[in-house]
């Protein structure tokens, strides 16, 4: 007989510890959603991670994988997995509110590419995730469903913007779950929470249906507790989408797309750069320190670990800040005019800032990127990969402002995505991945960045990194 | 000399009201400065838009990075 606790157990296994279980029959898709869904309802009055829970719907899905396995037709490794989707993410006759007080009624007639995929690979949707309002923030914080809850200590803030996905994930409330990435939102929440995010090449998997801020930045990937387990679920999401204009044709090669192949392949062979511009301005010295034993555990494994100069780094801010702001505007104009008071307040700042930006300064920013991206392209021919740090510091307290950094007071909010936007400019696949904790308990992440469409590489790192480490092995005590 | 970009919350209460954007009261006097250092973003920026060429991109051996 499965008791309570042997049942919260299975909430902790991986993608892939769960997948040959169910294939064999010996774990119930039911038994594992009753799991996950006994668990929210434990767990997530602290942590506030879901803003709509799909229980009945859930296990019907669930009944039907387990149907469907048993019957001989089992469709892969996400087939019974209980998942969660940032509610950003259109699902057909569910509702999707974007973390908004404006779309709290929205409900699309149409599923995005992404939950198609989900649905086809035989994924099991738990219920839509709490996100900052528009995604248009690094924190979570939300006037209209309060703030999601970092597992790891819940009087902080998880990140973001898909901050309900790293609270969900690293407290054992889904398996998987899916994030979108503008200046940060997959790889912050991940790093602040413990978990692995992966932004994909822009352009591997398709936005159709993905409520858009940023057309030019906007990126979807998956957050799990393991870097096999990502390279599992984007290899089920990635794939060419005419509906979408910023999918690319490179992204219809299935065999590119199967992530796991090569995921055991270690580092040894691999050239991994440092940059020593900007990532180190303004960082608190734990962090700093973990990311250099994590570059040591590298070296011991076989990467050659050089560092580097990339002076273009030091523009990526300004260059990010313009574009973000500005198409963000331009997106959400309208609501804007409309109803601004429903919007809240440091949304509509944002808002307000990227409307008073002068049109020759988006222009501007989008030339300088081209330079930028150019530099970086530069520093990709010579590394495999680079190395840096996902945030400057653990995850502040909910309602903190300002912390210290090096004997400098700063403003907490603009250091959350200060480290993960240079990457968001040249469009390339990078990882967050777990690599310690601060003095007081919080978790601490690192990124790998690799070439464009070399997201195998990304994942292959960091599978190496985790397995040599215990990081992704801990689980929050909180909760 | 250059003629300098200026930003007021007259200028920006005026552009607000072009592009039908309400402001409430005090948004506009704390929309100055964030506009004001986005201007001011863009003018450091705009050197490597307009810099092309060569990308600048040095390396070196590593230091100090590994325990070894």
């Amino acid at each position: 007989m499965t008791t309570t606790n042997s049942r919260d157990e299975l909430c902790w296994l991986s993608i892939a510890e769960a997948a040959p279980l169910i294939e064999s029959g010996a774990l119930s898709p039911v038994e594992l959603t009753r799991a996950h869904l006994e668990r929210i309802e434990r767990v997530d009055p602290s942590l506030n991670s879901f803003i709509t829970v799909l229980g009945d719907e859930a296990l019907s899905l669930a009944a039907d994988a387990e149907r469907e396995i048993a019957a001989g037709d089992y469709r892969g490794p996400l087939h019974g997995i209980p998942v969660g989707l940032k509610d950003l993410y259109y699902t057909r006759g569910v509702r999707t509110t974007v973390g908004s007080k404006i779309l709290r009624d929205f409900v699309p007639d149409y599923d995005a590419a992404v939950t198609d995929r989900f649905n086809d690979a035989g994924a099991i949707l738990l219920g839509k995730l709490q996100m900052h309002e528009f995604a248009l923030g690094a924190t979570s914080v939300s006037p209209h469903d309060g703030p999601a809850r970092n597992p790891w200590d819940t009087s902080r803030i998880t990140g973001g913007s898909s901050g309900g996905s790293g609270a969900a994930v690293a407290g054992g409330l889904c398996m998987a779950a899916l994030g979108s990435d503008t200046g940060g939102s997959i790889r912050i929440p991940s790093g602040l929470c413990g978990i692995v995010g992966m932004k994909p090449t822009f352009g591997r998997v398709s936005r159709y249906g993905v409520h858009p801020l940023s057309w030019s930045l906007d990126t979807v990937g998956p957050m799990t507790r393991t870097a096999r387990d990502a390279a599992i679920v984007l290899g089920a999401l990635a794939g060419y989408d005419a509906r979408d204009p910023s999918s690319s044709e490179r992204a219809a090669d299935v065999s590119a797309n199967d992530l796991t192949a090569g995921i055991d392949d270690g580092v040894g062979g691999l050239r991994i750069g440092i940059p020593d511009d900007f990532f180190y301005d303004v960082i608190d010295e734990e962090v700093a320190s973990a990311i250099c034993e994590a570059s040591g555990i590298l070296a011991e494994l076989g990467a050659t670990v050089e560092r580097c100069s990339i002076p273009a780094l030091n523009h990526a801010l300004g260059i990010s800040s313009t574009i973000l702001v500005t198409e963000a505007a331009e997106t959400l104009i309208t609501h804007l005019r409309e109803r601004p008071e429903e919007i809240g307040a440091d949304v509509r700042a944002r808002l307000h800032l990227g409307a008073m930006t002068p049109a020759v300064d988006y222009i501007e920013a989008q030339r300088a990127r081209a330079a930028y991206n150019a530099e970086l392209a530069e520093a990709m021919r010579t590394f495999d990969l680079l190395l840096a740090p996902t945030a400057a510091v653990g995850a502040p307290g909910i309602e903190q402002e300002f912390v210290e950094v090096g004997g400098r007071t700063e403003n907490a909010l603009s250091l959350m995505s200060r480290l993960t936007r240079p990457f968001n400019l040249t469009g390339q696949p990078t990882a967050s991945v777990p690599c310690g904790f601060t003095s007081d308990g919080m978790p601490i992440g690192l990124q790998l960045a690799g070439r464009s469409w070399e997201d195998a590489t990304v994942l292959q790192a960091a599978r190496a990194y985790e397995r040599a480490t215990e990081w992704s092995e801990k689980r929050p005590v909180t909760v | 000399m250059a003629n300098e970009r200026m930003t007021t919350v007259e200028s920006l209460s005026a552009q607000a009201r072009a592009l039908g954007l309400p402001l409430a009261d005090g948004e506009a006097t704390a929309l100055v400065e964030r506009v004001r250092a986005g201007m001011a973003d863009a003018d450091h920026f705009s050197e490597l838009a307009a810099g092309g060429g060569e990308p600048s991109v040095k390396f070196e051996p590593a230091r100090e990075v590994g325990r070894s």
